[in-house]
C-alpha cells in the first residue's frame, strides 16, 4: 500500500520561471523513477521568507502530492540535496492526496477564511 | 454581617470558558494557513500560552504543532512572527543574483 504525502518544495527566487520547472520536473523524475506516483503540483508563486535560506530572501513554492513509500522520500532527499538551488523540502504525510489538494486550492483561492470566521466569533 | 464570598479558585474559573476556536468552528489546523496562525503568536513570533488564549487543552496541541511547522517550511519566523508579503524589496533581491 502507497502512502500519501504533500511535499512543499522551495526553490530560489531570484530564477528565472523556466528554470524553477526544470528544477520541480528534475524532483518530480526522481521520485516516478523510484517508484513514486505523482498525483498533482500547485503553485504557491513566489513569497518572501520568514528567515533567510543559504543566504536568500525569496523563494518559489510549489506543493507536489505524491504517492509512495519510505524508499522514495529518502531518494528525494538525498538528490534535493545535491541541489544548491533548492532551499528546503518539506514532507508531511496526509490521509488522502486528493482531499489536501482540494483543500489548498480552497486556501488559494480565500487565504483568509478562517481567520475572519476567527474573528468574527470573537468579535475582536 | 454578610456571609463572605468564597472566591474561585483557578480551575473553577476555567470551567466556565469555551474554546474560542471550537466556538468559531475551526476543525482543521493547516501549516499553510498563516492568517489564521498569526492570530495566536506575538509580534516575536512566540506562542500564546492556553492559560492567554483560553483554548481547549487539544486545540491548543494541534494549533502549536501546525505553528511549529510553518516555522519549519519558512512560512513563520522564528523570532519575527509572520512577515508581510510586499512586492517593494523584490526588485531589489533581483540583483543580488
Amino acid at each position: 500500500m502507497n502512502n500519501h504525502y504533500e511535499m512543499l518544495l522551495i526553490t530560489d527566487g531570484a530564477l528565472a520561471a523556466e528554470e524553477h520547472q526544470a528544477l520541480v520536473k528534475k524532483i518530480e523524475d526522481v521520485a516516478t523513477k523510484s517508484g513514486g506516483v505523482i498525483d498533482g503540483e500547485v503553485s504557491w508563486g513566489r513569497r518572501k521568507l520568514a528567515y533567510e535560506m543559504r543566504k536568500r530572501k525569496f523563494g518559489n513554492y510549489v506543493l507536489i502530492y505524491l504517492q509512495g513509500n519510505g524508499t522514495v522520500i529518502e531518494e528525494i532527499r538525498k538528490q534535493a540535496g545535491y541541489e544548491e538551488q533548492i532551499l528546503k523540502v518539506f514532507i508531511l504525510s496526509v490521509k488522502d492526496t486528493a482531499k489536501a489538494k482540494e483543500s489548498f486550492e480552497a486556501l488559494l483561492a480565500d487565504p483568509k477564511k478562517t481567520a475572519k470566521l476567527m474573528t468574527e466569533s470573537v468579535g475582536a | 454581617m454578610p456571609k463572605k464570598r468564597k472566591k474561585k479558585n483557578y480551575a473553577e474559573r476555567a470551567a466556565h470558558r469555551e474554546c474560542p476556536v471550537q466556538k468559531a468552528g475551526v476543525t482543521q489546523f493547516d501549516y499553510k494557513d498563516i492568517e489564521f496562525l498569526k492570530l495566536f503568536i506575538t509580534s516575536k513570533g512566540k506562542i500564546i500560552p492556553r492559560r492567554i488564549s483560553g483554548l481547549a487543552a487539544r486545540t491548543q496541541t494541534k494549533l502549536t504543532e501546525a505553528i511549529k511547522q510553518a516555522r519549519n517550511a519558512g512560512l513563520l519566523s522564528f523570532s519575527e512572527g509572520y512577515i508581510e508579503q510586499n512586492d517593494e524589496s523584490q526588485e531589489h533581491s533581483h540583483q543580488r543574483r
